[in-house]
């Protein structure tokens, strides 16, 4: 651990509306992974930062991220999630994952959370405990049924995934406290499904919730199974899913729909690249190094990094989220393409994930790569509505 | 380049409100996202929330 001197910034501190509040900090507690997804915005899309990080969060380090975040805490008034991500954030260990949530939970205010992202295989018994003891909430990977997660969620040895994964959410679900530990199931859409069958198959797992993500792509590298930029077969599978979702009887949440068509009756959203709500997102890598979101990855090598590098050791977190640089990378989630700021879909569709919108010669300023995806899906969700007689 | 520049650069786009009223609740997820929407329930960014996974999207 290095502690070099204190980094100075340039700090906004003239305008309040130049605030970030931060809601989710995403912490890198391992780097590696135990599967190798053939999908992986981390390791497969040429990326490859995590081979400079330690494999795990070096209890220093861990020590210094939760006397920062306590101070951001306390800074901004606002809670925030704390989502433990990886990697596989469990290749920590019982252990190490215990002593992680005993010094954050020793610094954090008690209303800000704690996440874990997992594929679900190393979801032992003593990782439960640790998880009810801290109340940690947890979201398990799974894509649907086997042959569709296998295709993709693959170990380094090319074998399926699924029955390991099903077997760690199996034992969520049975755990005494399951019921309260167990937040949803996050899957990547592969187009070549029945969605139906996906969405039933989740459903069957004792999910409370369902997460749906599109693959990774933008306008230089379309996403897999986008034949081009005007068609819209990612908006077909998820309108198909749709249809079922708003006839089911027994539905269980699907967050994507549910953010978009909470919009369209007047709400808001809750997920970033859906709405117009702005996210306050902070990743802390393995060795401390404070990074933009890393769905950025998916564009370049350096697209997820600061211009300088910056380890929470370092400098100060709190001064740090106020500053310019920070500002702007906050302020690049808005939809700044003209053709999104004319666009009459804008407000349900915020122009998608940034990470989404790249290209190399207007770089975040065009609409998402699935803007056709979106008007499709928009329009349905608009069609079952009327049909419903909505007055508006 | 100021703050009030940067502001200016990139528009913040207004959020589309809407109060729907008449919706018939034959759909058990329109319903509960009504029902949502009209008392309140929505999320406040940063808050606390048990309700969805939280990730990094």
């Amino acid at each position: 651990l290095s502690l070099g001197r204190i980094t100075e910034f340039t700090i906004d501190i003239t305008d309040s509306a130049n605030v970030v509040s931060i809601d989710t900090v995403l912490l890198k507690i391992a780097s590696r992974c135990n599967l190798d997804c053939k999908y992986c915005y981390v390791y497969q899309m040429g990326n490859d930062g995590w081979k400079s990080q330690p494999k795990k969060m070096d209890e220093r380090v861990l020590a210094s991220i939760a006397s920062q975040l306590a101070a951001l805490a306390r800074a901004q008034q606002q809670p925030f999630s704390v989502v433990f991500h990886g990697g596989e954030p469990l290749l920590i260990g019982a252990d190490g994952f215990e002593r992680t949530c005993r010094i954050l939970r020793a610094m954090l205010p008690v209303d800000c959370s704690l996440h874990l992202q997992t594929n679900g295989i190393l979801l032992s018994e003593s990782i439960l405990r640790v998880c009810f003891l801290y109340d940690v909430g947890i979201s398990i990977s799974i894509d649907g049924p086997i042959e569709i997660h296998d295709a993709n969620r693959v170990d380094v040895r090319g074998r399926g995934s699924h029955d390991r994964v099903l077997e760690g959410i199996r034992r969520v679900v049975s755990h005494p406290h399951g019921a309260n530990l167990f937040t949803g199931v996050l899957a990547v859409v592969d187009i070549k499904s029945d969605p139906i069958r996906v969405y039933e198959f989740l459903k069957s797992t004792g999910a409370p919730s369902i997460d749906f993500l599109y693959r990774d792509g933008n306008h230089e590298v379309l996403p897999l199974g986008k034949a081009n930029h005007l068609s819209m077969e990612y908006g077909e599978w998820m309108g198909r899913l749709l249809d079922h979702y708003l006839d089911d009887r027994t539905p269980t949440p699907i967050r994507f729909l549910d953010d978009m068509i909470r919009i369209l009756i007047g709400g808001v959203g809750r997920k970033e690249g859906v709405g117009t709500s702005e996210y306050g997102i902070l990743v802390i890598e393995t060795d401390g190094t404070i990074a933009k979101n890393d769905t950025l990855k998916s564009i370049s090598k350096s697209a997820d990094q600061f211009d300088l590098r910056r380890s929470v050791a370092t400098c100060n977190l709190t001064d740090f989220v106020n500053s310019i640089e920070f500002l702007d990378y906050h302020q690049s989630q808005r939809p700044s393409s003209t053709i999104c700021q004319k666009c009459p879909y804008l407000s349900v569709c915020g122009g998608g994930m940034p990470s989404h919108r790249f290209s190399k010669e207007k770089g975040l300023s065009n609409p998402t790569v699935f803007c056709a995806d979106q008007q499709h899906l928009i329009e349905r969700i608009k069609w079952h509505i009327s049909r419903r007689n909505v007055a508006a | 380049m100021d703050n009030a520049d940067r502001k200016s650069e990139i528009k913040k786009p207004e959020q589309q409100v809407s109060v729907e009223t008449d919706l018939l609740l034959d759909s058990v997820t329109l319903n509960r996202l009504l029902d949502e929407v009209r008392n309140g329930k929505s999320f406040v960014v940063g808050a606390y929330n048990r309700v969805h996974n939280r990730h990094n999207r």
